[in-house]
């Protein structure tokens, strides 16, 4: 299973073709320069538990997947198998720096870590104080787009930034990541879905609720 | 001198030994107990059982819990089947695998699914006595009143990477394993309880099929 998706997390990263042109120019400039409507969507962990499916390729796996932030204002992504050991445990400082606290030895691979990396913090939100942004629009949205070092992060809401309708990761040409979010009251959402665009692999989250499982 | 220092490092390990597990004693003659425990296990043909799991995560101080029912055939043949707070379901036969996740079947052969195998063995092999000759892992032994306690350590590569040891604690009633504690390198575990066990009921096949 863990050779699967490894094989085909590298081939995902052939797709992320630097190019000249930005794949923004059918949309309008704004003169909005603050995301801050957008940060409104940022998930406010707390912990969350998740259920947790992988598709790829036909292959499934599955888990639980706890998110915490915790004391020090890091953030802890933490896999684990429901009926054995952590797949991997990675966590984010306050300052966004990435740390591999553990990775089972099947998926230490630099493109695989890599890949995880990128699809949590587009849906953790929590890069969105680096690198330029601008803001954009179409006729139904808004979409506030984050240079990233090969390509974009980019979070498209309606009009007014009321609701953020879906996340993608770009490369310099064509989405690589779609994502999107289904908020909750507690402000911990309720589920997630990360769907690469160039290769089947999916993730879905779901959240259990916290009284059946402490 | 050198008496004192050589009888201080032993006082002081056999101290650290004990204070491990505490209440339990080392076995005297592990290979006989092995022996006892192998040949007494045989006579378990069958364990219907409900569990518990508790999983403690290092970085958090909630744990999580979840509940189910167990099935062990002999030879070979595990079913645990997680009811709450999620569906999941592991069957094991003959070396195959199947792990059902809500709707989703997986089938895990015997050469795809090494890890997967190796986890689970530790599980049948307790059951079913066989414990003390799985290679990945050399064994300790102690007992209370009670019950014993075999201390698994890894020696395998893979499952050196994975796990610090496993605990498995043993019931001398009826031979039967209480619980498996997987205490992995990082501190994180997984602790299975099985309760209400039923030696030897009449179990059918159809709950193994892994086809």
């Amino acid at each position: 299973m863990q050779k699967f998706l490894i094989i085909f997390l590298l081939s995902g990263s052939i797709f992320a073709f630097p190019s000249c042109r930005t794949p923004f120019q059918h949309l309008s400039a704004t003169a909005d320069s603050s995301f801050t409507a957008l940060e409104e969507f940022r998930p406010a962990f707390g912990v969350g538990f998740y259920k947790t499916e992988v598709d790829v390729t036909g292959r499934h796996l599955s888990g639980i997947l706890v998110i915490k932030k915790m004391p020090d204002s890091s953030m802890r992504v933490v896999f684990t198998n429901e009926a054995g050991p952590v797949y991997f445990d990675f966590s984010w400082t306050a300052v966004g720096e990435f740390i591999v606290e553990s990775i089972m030895a099947q998926l230490n691979k630099k493109s695989v870590i890599k890949t995880l990396k990128k699809d949590f913090e587009l849906i953790l939100m929590n890069r969105l104080v680096q690198g330029k942004y601008e803001i954009r629009e179409s006729e139904t949205q808004r979409w506030f787009i984050f240079s990233r070092p090969k390509g974009y992060d980019v979070y498209l809401t309606n009009k007014s930034s009321t609701t953020l309708e879906l996340m993608k990761r770009m490369g310099k040409r064509k989405p690589v990541v779609k994502a999107t979010m289904v908020p909750d009251v507690d402000g911990i959402p309720s589920s997630f879905t990360i769907e690469h665009q160039q290769f089947q692999f999916k993730i879905q989250l779901n959240k259990m609720k916290r009284d059946v499982i402490e | 001198m050198r008496n004192i220092i050589v009888t201080t490092t032993f006082c002081f390990f056999s101290t650290v030994l004990y204070a491990q597990y505490s209440g339990y004693t080392a076995v005297p003659d592990p290979a006989a107990f092995k022996e006892q425990f192998s040949s007494n296990s045989k006579k378990t043909e069958s364990i219907q059982s409900d569990f518990t799991q508790e999983k403690t995560l290092s970085l958090l101080s909630e744990k999580i819990n979840s509940k189910g029912k167990f099935w062990f055939k002999r030879e070979n043949k595990v079913r645990m089947e997680y009811q709450q707070p999620f569906q999941y379901l592991l069957v094991m036969n003959q070396g195959e695998i199947l792990i059902k996740d809500g709707v989703k079947e997986t089938k895990v052969s015997s050469s795809s699914g090494k890890l997967i195998q190796q986890v689970n063995r530790i599980t049948v092999d307790c059951v079913q006595g066989t414990v003390f000759s799985n290679p990945d892992f050399i064994t300790k032994v102690f007992e209370n009143k009670s019950g014993w306690l075999v201390e698994m350590t890894p020696v395998a590569k893979n499952m050196k990477e994975l796990f610090k040891n496993i605990v498995v604690i043993i019931d001398k009633s009826d031979y039967a394993v209480q619980t498996v504690e997987m205490n992995e390198l990082r501190g994180d575990q997984t602790k299975i309880r099985f309760l209400n066990k039923q030696l030897n009921a009449k179990i059918p096949d159809h709950l193994f099929a892994v086809r």
